[in-house]
């Protein structure tokens, strides 16, 4: 018996695909609101052949990944230094739970007035909902994991710095990058929705691509970038998720450790 | 003999405790230099935190731990500790956690001080091993490996080896008294279990509990090595247990 080993996941979407197809040949949908998806596809195919639509696609790419980046950067080295240093603490906690509080709508303005609509605001947005989300998840997970050996690490007279390195970022660095995917998740539809809706003529982006199909009226364009959208959504959150599991080849023993042990 | 240790503490409260009394109060004692001595104690006495100030881990206290001549006031290499669990840090290999142990200016790594600990407890082949892939056994070895890089003045050991069973144990205790002897460690042990205190030590102090204070104190004269089913060891060891059987 064969069954189990067919991908069932695959039935799902293949059937909303057809769907789609059929409702739009039927013409339930109207023609200048939908596409079929073949001929969404083929459309595809001819847009990534002539690299137009890969140029958008690095650009938002870059914008997300220098937000991320930038936050990861910052929520790390905020969380680290806030974990393991009880004035830091007293003084910033306060402040930085408060802004994380913040919803993301609410920065739009106040990046705006500061940055303009221009990268800066682009990529300050993703560098926002990155940092609060990776720097709580570090400051969390090296108060309850890394504690027990930071004692140890006294003992052998380690110094700060051998410290974070040896024991508080190996401690953290599984949790840090569940956040770094929660945080590609919510920058990438932040990126998308700031291309699409707050975008100066010309400043590129998928989001901005998927914009100006829609207001022309090239419903094949605009649904290509939706799938492509998709798609690689799913592709990075996979790249990231298979990372993790390399980089955490002990995280087995520290879970079963502090189930057995706390 | 010289005491290395001397403990002097005159009342330690939790802050967040403050309504429950002292849980230790008026203690003192001494371990002479390379000797053992044990703590007895009821569990939840506060031996593990008799521990942790000795081993400048805890600071809520008032009273004064000298070691040597000089105070206590931090945790350093002079004073370490076997943990009941044995501690190791699971993202570093089984060498990674022995070489962490050594003094960075003496790159233990390269001057193989970290290879022979490893050897001395017949790990040598477990060096590239990841510490969740290791027995209970292999553990407590390793956790003494790590004694071995850099031998302590003072050892403190807080019911080591306490998962594992007794046929296993009884083997690294055995092995950890050869270590203590050889490498001329001081050692102060606390534990709740009579047969290991007069296993592993040659003064024990029955404690009680809130506060913790000393009731009475067993020098144990018995030769080595030791055996816990020869007559003297289990006459001592009755007579111990009786005294702490009507200590509240």
């Amino acid at each position: 018996m064969q069954y189990h080993r067919i991908n069932v996941s695959w039935v799902v979407p293949l059937l909303l695909l057809l769907t789609w197809e059929a409702a739009t040949r039927l013409g339930c949908l109207g023609v200048s609101q939908s596409a079929p998806p073949t001929a969404v596809i083929k459309r595809l195919v001819i847009l990534l052949a002539t690299g137009n639509l890969l140029k958008h696609l690095a650009l938002s790419l870059l914008r997300l990944g220098s937000g991320v980046l930038i936050g990861a950067l910052l929520g790390t080295a905020s969380g680290v230094v806030l974990s393991s240093s009880r004035g830091a603490d007293r003084l910033f906690s306060g402040t930085i739970q408060f802004l994380a509080g913040v919803p993301l709508v609410v920065w739009m303005p106040l990046w705006i007035i500061l940055l303009g609509t221009g990268e800066g605001f682009k990529i300050g947005l993703a560098t926002t909902a990155t940092y609060f989300l990776v720097h709580i998840h570090t400051f969390v997970a090296s108060r309850t994991v890394a504690v027990r050996y930071i004692e140890l690490a006294d003992i052998y007279e380690k110094t700060y710095l051998q410290k974070i390195f040896h024991i508080v970022l190996p401690a953290a660095i599984a949790s840090i990058l569940t956040a770094v995917r929660i945080s590609i998740a919510i920058g990438w539809i932040v990126i998308f929705f700031v291309e699409y809706a707050a975008s100066r003529e010309g400043a590129g982006g998928i989001g901005w691509f998927v914009a100006d199909a829609r207001q022309v009226g090239r419903v094949e364009d605009e649904f290509a970038g939706l799938i492509l959208l998709g798609v690689l959504g799913f592709s990075i959150d996979y790249l990231v998720s298979r990372a993790q599991r390399r980089i955490s080849l002990w995280s087995d023993s520290m879970e079963s450790a502090l189930a057995a042990r706390s | 003999m010289n005491a290395l240790l001397k403990v002097n503490i005159e009342s330690m409260r939790y802050p967040d405790q403050q309504d429950q009394g002292d849980l230790i109060q008026d203690l003192s004692f001494s371990v002479p230099e390379f000797t053992t001595t044990s703590l007895l104690g009821p569990s939840g006495c506060g031996k593990t935190t008799l521990l942790r100030i000795i081993a400048g881990l805890e600071t809520h206290f008032r009273g004064q731990v000298l070691l040597g001549d000089r105070e206590v006031l931090r945790p350093s290499r002079q004073i370490q500790v076997v943990f009941q669990d044995s501690r190791l840090i699971p993202w570093k290999t089984v060498g990674g956690n022995v070489w962490f142990a050594g003094a960075e200016e003496n790159a233990s790594q390269t001057d193989g001080s970290m290879e022979r600990a490893l050897e001395a407890v017949g790990l040598q082949g477990r060096r590239d091993s990841w510490p969740r892939t290791l027995s209970g056994g292999e553990e407590g070895r390793v956790a003494l490996a790590r004694v071995l890089v850099q031998p302590p003045r003072l050892l403190l050991l807080d019911e080591p080896f306490k998962d594992l069973d007794i046929v296993l144990k009884s083997k690294l205790e055995a092995y950890l008294v050869d270590v203590l002897q050889k490498n001329q460690i001081t050692g102060l042990h606390i534990s709740h279990r009579v047969e290991d205190a007069v296993f592993l030590s040659d003064t024990v102090h029955c404690v009680s509990a809130r506060p913790m204070r000393i009731s009475r104190t067993f020098q144990i004269e018995l030769p080595r090595p030791r055996r816990r089913r020869d007559r003297g060891f289990v006459e001592l060891t009755d007579q111990i247990l009786e005294h702490a059987s009507v200590v509240p």
